[in-house]
């Protein structure tokens, strides 16, 4: 067997998680198949250290859904998600992208709700993880000397934003507070707030239920993320805003479009720049205003 | 370029110790007497955020060493230029005294894909692997425009092939590359207590036996660095992992001993990843490695007076 064939046999036999009769030490290239027991005990060893080691990267990564999930229940879903992503990622903090799909896909009581709960964690994680951006707060003098068509906006480090079926900022809110104040707060009490929340917002505990308002229409809440130092912070915004701060994220248009034209662009006239920028720059969302070339 | 020549007048060895996520805070607010810091490179691959601020921070208190965990240096599907590039910029910005990773495979392809094993996976010790582990290294280091060490591996199983002892391949490595070695005390220990289990039929050596002749088969001027950690027990029939989850054990203490005789003042370091302890109590390991150092070095200088 060649370097290239041993080296792919091992590895795949160790994301297997499996010691099934087609992964024996023969396929796998390991001497001394006589020995088969402590072979077997070898490949083990670096089975449950990939478990281990996918399973502290994703409980860092999407640290408010392990907060919500037992950990015998965290660590098999990400056995589970072994088998369907393959690391092709060399930084532990960069798995993970389909995790939130996975989960909703899961047979996991309350699935849509927490991969919900799952892709805000991805969003701030990455957000996280974004590269630093300087801000000129001097910059925002330009808007009193140049015209709106000349300036563009530039929004901070890792900002991004984010659609969901349900409002999560109130339920972590609420899960969170409820932890707080109840000193014997348990697993079993979350996953009863979750499927309250769950029923509230239309759905039920049973995966591949599209969440529903009153009425049978399915309700969409905004968010923005966005990371003021090294934190990452999440708000709930109003259709509108989500559309404005849309601009300035598009690779499309945040590098094309000026204020004047992105406010000419907006849809609803219930948008004011006036109420947003003060906000905006309190929050340290906006890091910077540019003149157009 | 290796700068492992920052030695007090007595020519000790430089000592550090492994920063973990548990430690940032101590090691920023109560900068301890030690030589350098190693972080493992991967924690600092993002982009941005905090992780190059703490870092920043760390390097106005202390050398760093940078010990990668993930190019794979013996993988036959190359480690992407992309993971070098990060790794290079990490040097650039932050001038580390020393640059290490896995004489190990964590690349390889499953269904035509280039996988990453999350781990240090063993290598059998033969011409084609010396091969592409040449070429890796070479490129790493052509990329770094560093000379690199490289870390022998505590193995749980091993893939046929091997022609060459572990030692004899780590050599011809230095040989072909001009790498040094970042020779793990610890994994050859593990690897001695796990020898007996893997091979039942080979003749029973004893851990301090199996270490010594395998420190004796390496020539002192291939030697960069030490590691030195401790791992959790297991029983007999049971493989022992390498999981650094407790203090340094006897066994490698007398071995650290050995090794400073065998290849002189060469920089140390205490690695402590599971079961955290203290701050403190890592920076007494730091400190009895420090102790061993001057009791060794003082009886050398008794005996060339």
């Amino acid at each position: 067997m060649t370097l290239n064939k041993q080296q792919s046999h091992l590895l795949s036999a160790i994301f297997s998680q499996q010691l099934s009769p087609e992964i024996d030490d023969s396929n796998v290239g390991i001497e001394n198949a006589s020995n088969d027991q402590l072979n077997q005990q070898g490949l083990q060893i670096y089975q449950h250290s990939l478990l281990a080691n996918a399973t502290r990267a994703l409980s860092i990564t999407f640290a408010t859904l392990a907060s919500l999930v037992s950990g015998p229940t965290f660590t098999d879903l990400v056995k589970e998600y072994l088998q369907c992503e393959l690391k092709k990622q060399y930084d532990w903090g960069e798995w993970g992208t389909n995790f939130a799909t996975f989960i909703a896909q899961s047979n996991l009581i309350n699935a849509n709700l927490l991969a919900a709960i799952a892709a805000l964690d991805f969003a701030c994680h990455q957000c996280e993880r974004a590269q630093n951006k300087d801000s000129d707060l001097t910059s925002m003098q330009l808007l009193s000397s140049v015209d709106a068509y000349q300036l563009s906006i530039v929004l901070c480090a890792g900002a991004t934003l984010l659609k969901s079926n349900f409002p999560l900022d109130e339920i972590i809110t609420e899960i969170q507070t409820a932890n707080k104040e109840k000193s014997n707060f348990s697993l079993h009490d979350i996953t009863k707030l979750l499927t309250s929340f769950n029923a509230k917002y239309g759905g039920d505990t049973t995966q591949g239920n599209k969440q529903l308002s009153t009425g049978g229409i399915a309700k969409e809440y905004y968010f923005i993320v966005w990371r003021p130092e090294f934190q990452a912070q999440y708000a709930q915004v109003e259709r509108v805003e989500y559309q404005w701060l849309r601009f300035w994220l598009m690779k499309t248009s945040s590098k094309t479009l000026s204020i004047g034209q992105a406010l000419d662009k907006m849809s609803s006239k219930n948008f004011s720049i006036i109420d947003w920028l003060p906000k905006a720059i309190e929050q340290q969302l906006l890091s910077a205003i540019k003149l157009r070339h | 370029m290796l700068f492992l020549n920052k030695q007090t007048p007595i020519d000790l060895p430089l000592i550090g110790v492994g920063l973990r996520h548990g430690h940032y805070n101590e090691a920023l607010n109560t900068p301890a007497n030690i030589d350098f810091i190693e972080v493992h490179a991967e924690n600092f691959f993002a982009s941005g955020g905090a992780s190059h601020s703490l870092l920043t921070d760390i390097k106005q208190h202390y050398d760093i060493s940078l010990h990668a965990t993930s190019l794979g240096l013996g993988s036959t599907s190359p480690a992407p230029q992309q993971q070098l590039q990060q790794l290079a910029n990490l040097v650039s910005s932050y001038q580390p005294i020393m640059i290490s990773d896995h004489a190990c495979f964590s690349w390889a392809e499953i269904n035509s894909q280039a996988v990453h094993a999350g781990d240090l996976l063993p290598i059998p010790f033969n011409d084609e692997s010396l091969q592409v582990m040449v070429n890796n290294v070479l490129r790493a280091q052509s990329i770094l425009k560093r000379t690199i060490l490289v870390e022998n591996l505590s193995a749980y199983l091993t893939l046929p092939g091997s022609i060459y002892t572990e030692t004899e391949f780590l050599v011809k490595l230095c040989e072909l590359t001009d790498c040094k070695l970042l020779v793990d005390i610890n994994n050859i220990v593990v690897n001695a207590i796990n020898h007996s289990l893997i091979y039942p039929g080979e003749e029973t050596v004893s851990p301090i036996d199996y270490a010594k002749n395998w420190l004796n088969s390496i020539p002192a001027k291939y030697v960069g660095e030490l590691h030195l950690a401790g791992c959790t027990r297991v029983t007999e029939e049971q493989l022992m992992i390498d999981d650094h989850a407790q203090p340094v054990s006897a066994d490698v203490w007398t071995l650290y001993r050995y090794a400073l005789t065998r290849f002189d003042a060469v920089a140390t370091l205490i690695e402590w990843d599971e079961n955290l302890p203290s701050w403190q109590t890592l920076l007494a390991e730091a400190d009895k490695a420090k102790e061993i150092a001057k009791a060794v070095f003082a009886a050398k200088v008794e005996v060339v007076k």
